[in-house]
């Protein structure tokens, strides 16, 4: 048996290592680890409710607003407040540009050059499949995907006043003052994506599904599937109801149902192990979530495996397309004044499905303060490390049988691993030099 | 001219500064890439991966004659390992030690942004991590380029200006003056609402931010002139207050002042 470090995997946000044990080229295990850890959750300990929506966007920089979006709704379910339709309608424009921006940089600027030689690329594909002549167009769309995912955070700044990390999101609904002018700049920054997905990105997908099949046969999870919601309130646009299937079984999913296990955490008693991914379990189980839970829990797609990973993402960034030009075309023009309001001691849950899957934000306010905050993120689900009992997380679980030509170059790993779209921009989970946990709640993988 | 190489190292933050940095427009990433620089190394970027990744970090370090920007804070508590940013031959780097060693041969050091400029959310109390802002560790050569994150177009100008050999004039704390030389307040386009006392009572509204927390007046950076995303839009446009993003005591002011005693 054969012990390879992957350390970092470069092409996502944040810094995650891998390690796995290799016998007779196939992957028999493997251990995901978080090498970064910020304490986020207990920094909002005592800070006014209202400046949680922009203080946890800060938590990663690729997909802001879906913490903006969590946190508005858990303070909302905490004091009882339901946003207009037109609001939420605008919430969904704000964070729909941003997962547009982010499935165009994820699958070209991360994804792709584990397929295609790439200037730069030390030679990771040895030995490309894709012919010359098929791939120059997909070396010319890993240029111009930079500008597509630029004029998606455009599209979002137009509502939200900047990305990343928009203002517009606010407690009760959004700030905008839609103008014909805003409507006219956001259906032309729309109009031209649709095409490259449409177009572009579909062909450069299905060039990279002829050429290597068998990822349509590794890279599988469980059939363990979990979602909070993506547009849930528009049915005309629904990407995704919020539902779990666990074991068969499916519901809607709350936060009471989840567990956190922490048992694989780096502590200064156990320092060769940095990490700071706690494991999430459902009903103890672990979930897979994301674009391909999604697809799989609405039907669109029958199966888990890493190919499906990546076409998932692709497919949705049409629907995300379709959706927004639907919000663009119910919206209405004219301002969104937030009503007065005063907060009471209360807690709440703020669900959302987003980029990389199911989040959760829960926050409970005493005396007009945050008195505790935890955030469940989808990275945590996705890259979980085993837990008290042993089970391994869906990334985990997806490497396990993956077959690798070059131990050298284990890139077959790669690819799984960033069909996931990782996500580690934060962790916080620790103890402190006498062994004692430091902030129960304080942890977050993204 | 050859390209001038560029190491981004992505510390203790969340990575935002390059996701707003690959937004820039003047000039574009595409220009910048194929003009100016040669994105040496960035953990979002590079395609190797693993010692191969690490490897050419330390290449380009060893090489010398580099561009150095830092995203993030340092995260100094128990020697850095809060913050690893690979393994090289075997040996866990930190963000600190990969700070320490680049920043000796840079020929510019960038902090990118609040937490890299000032420890930022980073290092918001209670501070688990231990983060400091860069200039503690690599001293005061350290150009300070803070908003949260800061704007890819400022960066995107600045990186050509520099290694164009133009003289770029810079405040008491190290920040370029043509940025960070005006407050918010001087350029608003809000400022006859004001100057006439109309202030908005609400969010949503189109008048003067002020008396929501507005940190506009205390607060410089060019954000009403640039704007933000391709001159599209910035948050005193989107009907809120600027919270200061952009300052040393940035998150540790309520960002709507003056509402927690409502």
């Amino acid at each position: 048996m054969k012990k390879i470090t992957i350390s970092p995997v470069t092409r996502i946000s944040g810094f995650l290592t891998c390690n796995v044990s290799i016998e007779k080229k196939y992957v028999i295990d493997a251990n995901i680890s978080g090498t970064l850890f910020r304490g986020f959750e207990s920094m909002l300990i005592g800070k006014y409710p209202e400046d949680a929506i922009y203080f946890t966007e800060r938590i990663c920089g690729i997909c802001s607003s879906a913490h903006s979006l969590a946190s508005a709704r858990s303070l909302e379910a905490a004091m009882g407040i339901t946003p207009s339709i037109n609001s939420k309608a605008i919430r969904n424009i704000i964070h729909g540009f941003d997962i547009l921006q982010n499935h165009l940089r994820q699958f070209y600027i991360f994804t792709l050059p584990d397929f295609i030689a790439l200037p730069n690329s030390e030679n990771i594909v040895y030995k490309q499949r894709i012919p010359l002549d098929e791939a120059k167009d997909m070396i010319s769309n890993y240029g111009r995907a930079i500008y597509y995912s630029r004029i998606a955070h455009e599209g979002l700044s137009i509502f939200g006043g900047k990305a990343p990390h928009n203002h517009g999101i606010v407690f009760g609904g959004v700030s905008s003052n839609v103008t014909p002018i805003d409507i006219g700049k956001a259906e032309d920054i729309l109009f031209n994506i649709t095409q490259f997905a449409e177009n572009n990105m579909q062909e450069d997908l299905h060039k990279i599904e002829k050429y290597y099949p068998e990822y349509f046969k590794i890279g599988t999870t469980p059939d363990n599937f979990l979602s909070f919601g993506l547009f849930e309130d528009f049915p005309e646009v629904m990407i995704c109801p919020d539902k779990y299937i666990i074991d068969g079984k499916s519901n809607i999913p709350i936060y009471e149902d989840i567990a956190e296990y922490t048992n694989t955490l780096y502590t200064p008693d156990n320092p060769n192990d940095y990490n700071f991914i706690k494991a999430p379990r459902i009903f103890g189980e672990p979930a897979e979530v994301g674009p391909l839970a999604r697809a799989i829990i609405t039907g669109r797609i029958k199966k888990s495996c890493t190919m499906n990973r990546i076409k998932a993402r692709c497919d949705e960034t049409i629907l995300i397309c379709k959706a927004i030009k639907y919000f663009l075309s119910i919206i209405e023009l004219g301002q969104n004044i937030q009503s007065d309001f005063t907060f009471h001691d209360s807690s709440g849950n703020g669900y959302t499905d987003t980029i990389r899957g199911a989040l959760v934000h829960h926050l409970e306010i005493k005396d007009n303060k945050i008195l505790n905050y935890d955030i469940i993120t989808p990275s945590a689900w996705n890259l979980s490390s085993k837990d008290e009992n042993n089970i391994a997380g869906p990334l985990e679980n997806a490497l396990i049988g993956t077959f690798i030509e070059d131990e050298t170059n284990p890139i077959e790993i790669i690819r799984t691993i960033h069909s996931f779209d990782p996500c580690v921009s934060c962790a916080t989970h620790i103890y402190n030099l006498n062994g004692e946990l430091l902030n129960e709640f304080n942890y977050m993988p993204w | 001219m050859p390209l001038k190489k560029l190491i981004w190292l992505e510390l203790c933050g969340c990575s935002g500064n390059f996701i707003s940095f690959l937004n820039c427009t003047t000039p574009s990433f595409d220009v910048l890439t194929s003009q100016y620089i040669n994105l040496s190394y960035s953990n979002s970027h590079t395609i190797p991966y693993g010692n191969y990744a690490m490897d050419l970090l330390f290449k380009t370090i060893n090489e010398g004659n580099y561009i150095l920007v830092i995203e993030g804070a340092v995260s100094t508590r128990d020697n850095g390992v809060y913050n690893i940013i690979g393994y090289h031959n075997g040996k866990p780097i930190t963000g600190l030690e990969a700070a320490k060693v680049a920043g000796e041969n840079a020929e510019y050091i960038i902090a990118a942004g609040t937490c890299a400029s000032f420890g930022g959310v980073s290092a918001a109390p209670p501070n688990l991590s231990g983060s400091v802002p860069v200039s503690d560790i690599l001293g005061n050569k350290v150009i300070r380029m803070p908003t949260c994150p800061v704007s890819g177009d400022w960066m995107s100008s600045l990186i050509l200006n520099l290694i164009d050999g133009k003289k770029i004039d810079y405040d008491s704390l190290n920040r370029p003056i043509y940025l960070y030389g005006i407050t918010i307040h001087d350029n608003c386009p809000r400022r006859s609402y004001f100057d006439k006392k109309i202030f908005a009572k609400h969010i949503g509204e189109i008048t003067c931010m002020f008396k929501l927390g507005c940190k506009g007046p205390v607060t410089k950076t060019p954000c009403p002139v640039t704007r933000w995303n391709g001159f599209i839009n910035w948050p005193v446009g989107a009907n809120t207050p600027c919270i200061g993003c952009a300052n040393s005591n940035f998150p540790n002011k309520d960002f709507f002042t003056g509402r927690k005693n409502k």
